[in-house]
């Protein structure tokens, strides 16, 4: 029993130990090990990085030269590159920094989300920022408007300034039909800001359509400067808005206010898009971002990329992906021509695309195909559908789509209305779509720019199915007559009489009234009409050499088309020949270089560093480099020999060549060791006047070395007899130093005035010693007070070592040179 | 066994055009950049995944003249082939700049296009399943093209969105054999397309077969349009999946 007992607590007993080990221990050991783990990654971290941060500089420092080298030389393209270069290794030193210093220390102290995205928010942010607020001395002022803000620059690079118009540019666009015009947005490109002729082209392209209906108040193009001016449209950009509304509404989607609220938007913009495609223009860059809600209407602003409908020039890719029609690339790949295809259904896609990211809160990844996963009426789904649909299916107009729209929001309940309800399905558009008075409402509203008020007529009223406009020019009437052979005998042709030539633009077609012009749709010349008559006709050899010719033409086109579409790309790409910021880095770190160089070369030529001899104007000190060869020590003698500023340096200078072996005083000669072999020269006789002799002779020195007049020194002798010899010397040469400088040494010793002063000073001193605050003080308030003509004071106490007696100048940096005098010299 | 739609399609390509280039980039681009960024394990932001899809194309332009269909592997695979080419260029450059020094740019090893290369059966079978979806996406997206509108809306609303053959009738104000029958003719022109697309991607028996093997029966009896459409739904919201995937990422 006993036993069992014990096998019983024994088994409990390793139970318990096992839980121990599994729920306590293990855990506390797998803590502890990542708290290990935890601190080495912060210090790997820190340590790798603060490697990158050294590499990076040292990267820096090799390409600045490259730089400097490739400006010199005029590489512009390759100091671009090489300025790019350096760019991105101050990013990486930047943020290496920012990791050594906040990353990892945030990291190791669990503080990682109060950082996290910091890197990317703050660069985003300096990007975004707007530019100056007022326009730079390059790009000049704007006659008759005050600028009193500015805008973020959009893709194309143009600068964008809110500005105030003046009484007289107010009273203009009245005359134009746009009164209350308090603030403009002036879109200016500048050839001495950056912007380049092409887009000055395209931008100006279309100006003169938008400025009649009201999208642009003026414009100008003078030598090196374009600008245009818009009315003002305070507000959010539909993106924000749309995020809002979900936001608001939760992740099921939008809900029955909240729906109408953007469909009423997207009605607003189709009814302004209409007004372009009656005009004559279209957009070409709908997106949430370029329409501004303001006052609860939405409006659309970026006149960048707007095109004439029947613009001869190729149809380009510009736009913004996935509000683009992706058939409109292909068909820009092919080299359709604007004019072949009617751009107005671009804009439709466009639109469609806008209200599929408002209902979904997301662009259309997949154009026409994406789902709309998010709640949504069945007739809004189906008119999203349709707009984005294939080029030949989709709404033929913006108006069709806007009557459709206007039936969705004219009914009771968004969800009970079916696509089978909706007037393009019934069989038609209502009957005002081109006569539609929200449309000429909009027109006017664009045109005087304010705000129009919201469209609330019930769509029911107004819907009546129509003729659906005309498409667009058919296919089938397209290309060349078909010829038919009139007689087999000659084999001659003849273009073929039973079909029909498209008819001609009649002036009714040409512009109805109510503003809608299918000149779209005659626009086709009859080309039968253009077969030329037999006889007329030039030879066949003639049109082969002719169409050879063309061909030729063509060809060259091409090529030179090729090669600018090349050299457009090679000038966008990384070797653009713009310089960048990188480039003034370089020249900056080289200018720095430069400077600190000659700083350096200064300094050493202040302090007279010379090869083979170091004179030291302060220490009044002079060393000798024994290995300097003859030629060199010749030189040197000729520089002291000039140098003015070697004010009796000359005692110093003889030293230390005697010190050194080189200068024989006794006689008079100088001896080198150059290459194994002992040179002996005459020593210049300007070596052979010793000044240490003329200092303490005040008559004795040459006038070349004469020292300079720079006051009296009363110096104060507290050892009197009781110095020995060597203290005795360190005085007296201390003070020759003193007056080789250029002061006059007076002391107690000299004429009654010097001994009236000597007794002043003892009088400060009283009792005093020379480390005493007090009696320092005081001697300086003596020695500053007025009347008084002494430079300064040396006093040789017992109290300090003679190599370091108190001096009192009146300026430090004369203290510190004279206190220097009393050492030693090596 | 080649066909003269691959071989065009090919042609197409290395004539330099634009919109072959552009159909090519459309259809595998997602799935390329799926790829991508399966291999890059979070150590390649989207936007460096964008820019080495865009770097795998411009590699295959420089290499289509020398690609030979005859030699066996798969186009998708010769295409993975040189994304991984270029993935691995681009960590061996970042690898090389950490360590402070250049590096050459390796040349691309074209032993990737024989068939008893051991790449060249497919190292991914997901990739490949991926490829095969972009196909079906492919053909989906022409039948959209080429459709008249309310038909395809039909088939949209009856296959891809579920809906049931009453209420798609009811939306639309018609019958349900009207419905009936234009989904049927819709079906038919997927068929068609599919089997244009599958031959204008693929070069190998293996990969003709492909499509049956994903349920997709080409030459059909009545009663496989059922699992006809299934599959098509199944691959098409899988397709979205993917789409939606790589649009989140570049939102980020």
């Amino acid at each position: 029993m006993q036993i069992l007992f014990a096998m019983l607590a024994a088994a409990a007993a390793i139970a318990l130990l096992v839980v121990v080990v599994v729920f306590i221990v293990a855990p506390a050991f797998k803590l502890i090990g990542m708290a290990f783990a935890h601190v080495f990654r912060f210090i790997g971290g820190v340590i790798g990085d603060s490697l990158r941060a050294v590499g990076a500089v040292i990267t820096m420092a090799v390409f600045v030269p490259f730089v400097i080298l490739n400006i010199i030389i005029g590489r512009w393209s390759a100091a671009g590159h090489f300025g790019r270069s350096i760019q991105e290794e101050c990013h990486a030193f930047g943020r290496s920094l920012y990791r050594v210093f906040l990353g990892h220390p945030a990291r190791l102290l669990l503080l990682r989300p109060m950082l996290e995205g910091v890197e990317q928010r703050v660069p985003q942010a300096m990007a975004q920022v707007p530019g100056a607020d007022k326009p730079s001395r390059k790009t000049g002022s704007f006659e008759g408007y005050r600028i009193v803000g500015s805008l973020p620059t959009g893709g194309s690079g143009a600068k964008l300034y809110i500005a105030e118009p003046d009484e007289r540019r107010v009273a203009a666009f009245a005359r134009q039909g746009a009164p209350g015009i308090d603030r403009v947005i002036i879109k200016s490109f500048s050839l001495k800001d950056g912007s380049s002729l092409p887009q000055i082209i395209r931008e100006s392209r279309a100006l003169e359509a938008a400025k009649k209906i009201g999208l642009v108040l003026e414009h100008e193009l003078t030598e090196h400067r374009f600008h245009y001016v818009m009315p003002y449209v305070p507000g959010e950009s539909l993106g924000v808005v749309g995020h809002r509304l979900h936001d608001d509404a939760g992740a099921q989607g939008l809900d029955d206010r909240r729906m109408r609220e953007a469909l009423g938007y997207v009605a607003d913009l189709l009814q302004t898009i209409a007004v372009y495609h009656r005009a004559g223009l279209w957009h070409k860059d709908i997106k949430p971002d370029n329409i501004i809600v303001s006052e609860g209407r939405a409006h659309l602003v970026d006149l960048g990329l707007v095109t004439p409908l029947r613009s001869a020039m190729t149809l380009t890719t510009h736009g913004t992906e996935y509000f683009r029609d992706p058939e409109m690339v292909r068909m820009a790949l092919k080299g359709v021509k604007v004019h072949e295809v009617d751009g107005a259904k671009f804009d439709v896609y466009a639109t469609g695309a806008v209200l599929y990211s408002l209902v979904e809160n997301q662009f259309p990844a997949h154009g026409g195909m994406s789902l709309l996963n998010k709640r949504c009426p069945e007739a809004v789904r189906w008119i999203v559908r349709r707009s984005m649909a294939e080029y030949n299916q989709r709404y033929t107009s913006a108006q069709e789509m806007h009557a459709d729209l206007q039936a969705v929001l004219g009914a009771d309940d968004l969800y009970n209305l079916m696509p089978a309800d909706l007037p393009s399905v019934k069989g038609g558009v209502d009957a005002s779509a081109h006569d539609d008075p929200d449309l000429d409402e909009a027109t006017r509203v664009i045109a005087a720019g304010t705000p129009a008020p919201p469209v609330a007529e019930p769509a029911a009223e107004r819907v009546a199915p129509v003729a659906p406009p005309p498409s667009p020019r058919a296919p089938q009437e397209r290309g060349k007559p078909r010829l038919s052979l009139v007689n087999w005998w000659t084999g001659s042709y003849a273009p073929e009489r039973g079909r029909p030539a498209p008819a001609a633009p009649t002036p009714e077609m040409d512009e109805g009234a109510d503003g809608w012009r299918p000149w779209r749709e005659g626009a086709a010349e009859p080309l039968i009409d253009k077969a030329i008559p037999r006889g007329q006709r030039p030879s066949a050899e003639a049109q082969l050499r002719h169409a050879r010719q063309r061909a030729s033409a063509a060809r060259q086109r091409a090529q030179h088309a090729r090669m600018k579409a090349r050299h457009v790309r090679r000038s966008r790409d990384r070797h653009s020949r713009q310089l960048n910021s990188g480039v003034g880095v370089a020249l900056f770190i080289f200018l720095a270089a430069t400077v600190g160089g000659a700083f350096a070369l200064v300094n050493s030529a202040m302090n007279n560093k010379q090869a083979g001899v170091t004179v030291d104007n302060d220490a009044l000190a002079a060393t000798v480099d024994t290995e300097a060869g003859m030629e060199t020590i010749q030189t040197l003698l000729g520089d002291l020999k000039n140098l003015g500023g070697l004010r009796g340096m000359h005692g110093q200078v003889v030293e230390a060549l005697a010190d050194a072996g080189i200068y024989d005083e006794e006689q008079g000669i100088l001896r080198f060791e150059d290459e194994g072999n002992t040179i002996t020269v005459k020593a210049p006789e300007w070596l052979k006047v010793d000044d240490r002799v003329a200092a303490t002779d005040p008559g004795a020195p040459p006038a070349a070395l004469q020292p300079a007049d720079l006051g009296a020194v009363l110096v104060l002798n507290s050892l009197g007899e009781s110095a020995d010899d060597a203290s005795n010397a360190v005085i007296e040469a201390g003070l020759a130093k003193l007056r080789t400088l250029g002061y006059q040494v007076v002391g107690p010793g000299g004429t009654d005035e010097d001994i009236a002063l000597t007794g002043e000073a003892l009088h400060e001193i009283g009792l005093g010693a020379a480390d005493d605050s007090a009696t320092i003080e005081r001697l300086k308030a003596w020695l500053a007070g007025e009347g008084q003509e002494l430079q300064g004071l040396v006093w040789i106490s017992k109290d300090k070592p003679i190599e370091s007696p108190l001096v009192l100048m009146h300026s430090r940096k004369d203290e510190r040179r004279v206190e220097r005098l009393f050492r030693p010299v090596r | 066994m080649l066909n003269n739609l691959t071989t065009n399609f090919i042609g197409r390509l290395r004539c330099r055009d634009e919109a072959a280039w552009f159909e090519l980039w459309e259809t595998f681009g997602p799935v390329i950049r799926a790829q991508l960024s399966k291999w890059g394990k979070g150590r390649i932001g989207s936007e460096t995944v964008r820019d080495l899809s865009q770097e795998t194309l411009a590699a295959l332009s420089n290499s289509i003249d020398t690609y030979d269909p005859s030699r066996g592997a798969r186009f998708s695979t010769w295409l993975l082939a040189i994304a991984k080419h270029t993935l691995g260029d681009e960590i061996d450059r970042r690898m090389a700049l950490k360590r402070g020094r250049g590096v050459k740019a390796l040349n691309l090893e074209e032993s990737w296009m024989y068939a008893d290369h051991p790449g060249a059966r497919s190292p991914d079978g997901e990739y490949e399943a991926s490829v095969f979806r972009a196909k079906v996406e492919a053909a989906i997206r022409m039948v959209e093209r080429n459709c008249d509108f309310t038909d395809f809306s039909i088939y949209r609303m009856r296959v891809l969105e579920n809906v049931s053959g009453k209420d798609v009738a009811q939306r639309l104000g018609t019958s349900e054999p009207t419905v009936s029958r234009r989904l049927s003719k819709v079906r038919d022109m997927v068929r068609e397309r599919l089997c244009e697309v599958i031959a204008t991607y693929s070069f190998t028996e293996e990969e003709h077969a492909e499509a049956e093997r994903n349920g997709l029966a080409l030459n059909p009896t009545n009663a496989d349009d059922a699992l006809f459409d299934e599959a098509i739904a199944e691959i098409y919201h899988t397709q979205q999946a993917l789409r939606r995937q790589d649009q989140a990422s570049m939102m980020e």
